[in-house]
């Protein structure tokens, strides 16, 4: 009999991951692009909040390859402004575990310029590895 | 005079030292003295929103035990992202027996967490006094100067760990007008400055300071006022793209002690990128209070 451990038989749909770490259901999504409108980082994703939950909402798996989680500022206007009362920062965070699950980091101290490193307050540059780093 | 337990952070001890020793002197002001914690460590700086990720809220935890063995049932923050980020982990370990005791066997080292510590922002300490009460203290009125309010996002969001209305705050206005200023209602004062994205996109945040100068300069102002270190970094020390002009920036603390009465220097102890001496002299704000 031959048994398969691989990733490939057993993972999770990106959808379900999502749902489950941020607790939310994104099914009541229906993509008014409030959360888009007003964020504050749209004019540098390259896909918007509302494309990314129609994406998942599709079971488009190939949802992590997008930057747009690691631009967000985790400035909380989009959950507080949608209609449907989805937590949208949590899914943005959420798609941010799933990605730093792989193991890759989108930030770090050698990523940085020296000079820049020591202008840089504690603030920013912990709060930025924090949300980018595993 | 009432003792409170006082949380800094880091940024209060570091480069936002001057929205500390401008808060620290105007709550001895106003009759309060803020007890620093003993042992304080980083609250974590932003909150872990996702539920696989509830070991970063430790270190949150940890300072509401200080607080906690202090004996005190409030801790008063200055910073912004602080306040939030400690409410935040607090609401969920209240809200949640199982997760509180979870997170207490995380920390056996520590004595268990009762969930009774409130987190109060410096602002909502001031509001608490009372408009009255401060505007009978104010020594040194800030007649004729023009300040926008600026709120960010870890003030008022998510509104669970907000001090005021996410959409329309209005505390920090209700407060300037105690101190005598014109207050000036900036479209803005909630849009977020970029917050920690200058880390890897540096450009980010000279759009958006731009948009948030530019708007409450054409809303009349001549000067910004936050409670967030990273705020004001963005707005001050980053700032607009360098050919545009740049408002002033204040942390509200240093506002007020100025009003209260505070010698100059204990108002603006902290580096500012756009020096605020030349906008306080032409409205006499520099001059000793008249008795």
């Amino acid at each position: 009999m031959k048994t398969s451990m691989g990733s490939g038989s057993t993972r999770i749909p990106l959808r379900q991951q999502v749902e489950e770490l941020c607790e939310q259901s994104i099914g009541t999504c229906y993509q008014c692009g409030n959360c888009s409108s007003g964020c504050p980082m749209g004019p540098w994703m390259d896909a918007l909040p509302n494309q990314l939950i129609r994406r998942l909402q599709l079971g488009l798996e190939d949802t992590t390859r997008f930057a747009s989680p690691w631009v967000c500022a985790s400035c909380f206007a989009c959950g507080v402004r949608c209609p449907k009362g989805i937590d949208v920062p949590r899914v943005m965070e959420a798609l941010r575990v799933v990605g730093l699950r792989s193991g890759e980091d989108h930030i770090g101290p050698h990523t940085i310029e020296k000079k820049r490193l020591s202008q840089l307050p504690q603030i920013a540059l912990v709060a930025h590895m924090r949300k980018a780093t595993g | 005079m009432t003792s409170l337990a006082y949380y800094p952070g880091c940024s209060l001890k570091r480069f936002a030292s001057g929205c500390e020793i401008a808060g620290l002197e105007a709550a001895r002001r106003l009759g309060i003295e803020l007890v620093e914690l003993e042992r304080w460590n980083c609250c974590g700086t932003v909150f872990s929103m996702s539920s696989g990720e509830r070991m970063h809220h430790l270190g949150s935890l940890r300072n509401l035990v200080r607080v906690q063995e202090a004996g005190y049932p409030e801790v008063v923050t200055m910073c912004a992202m602080c306040q939030n980020t400690l409410r935040q982990v607090n609401n969920e370990v209240r809200g949640d027996g199982d997760s509180l005791a979870m997170m207490n066997r995380f920390m056996d080292e520590e004595p268990a967490y009762r969930g009774e510590v409130e987190v109060l922002h410096y602002l909502t300490l001031l509001d608490r006094l009372g408009s009255e009460a401060i505007a009978a203290r104010v020594e040194r009125p800030l007649t004729g100067l023009r300040v926008a309010p600026y709120y960010g996002c870890t003030l008022v969001r998510p509104p669970s760990a907000g001090i005021d209305d996410p959409e329309d705050p209005n505390i920090m206005e209700r407060l300037l007008e105690a101190l005598g200023a014109k207050v000036v209602r900036d479209p803005m004062r909630v849009e977020c400055c970029g917050a920690y994205m200058g880390v890897s996109k540096p450009g980010t945040i000279n759009v958006r300071a731009s948009a948030i100068h530019g708007s409450a300069r054409n809303s009349g102002a001549e000067a910004l006022a936050t409670m967030c270190p990273l705020c004001a970094h963005n707005l001050d020390a980053v700032g607009p793209a360098p050919d545009e002009p740049a408002l002033v920036v204040f942390y509200f603390t240093q506002l007020v002690a100025l009003a209260l009465g505070a010698k100059p220097e204990q108002c603006l102890a902290a580096t500012q990128r756009v020096d605020p001496r030349p906008l306080l002299s032409t409205k006499g704000l520099l001059e000793e209070p008249q008795p």
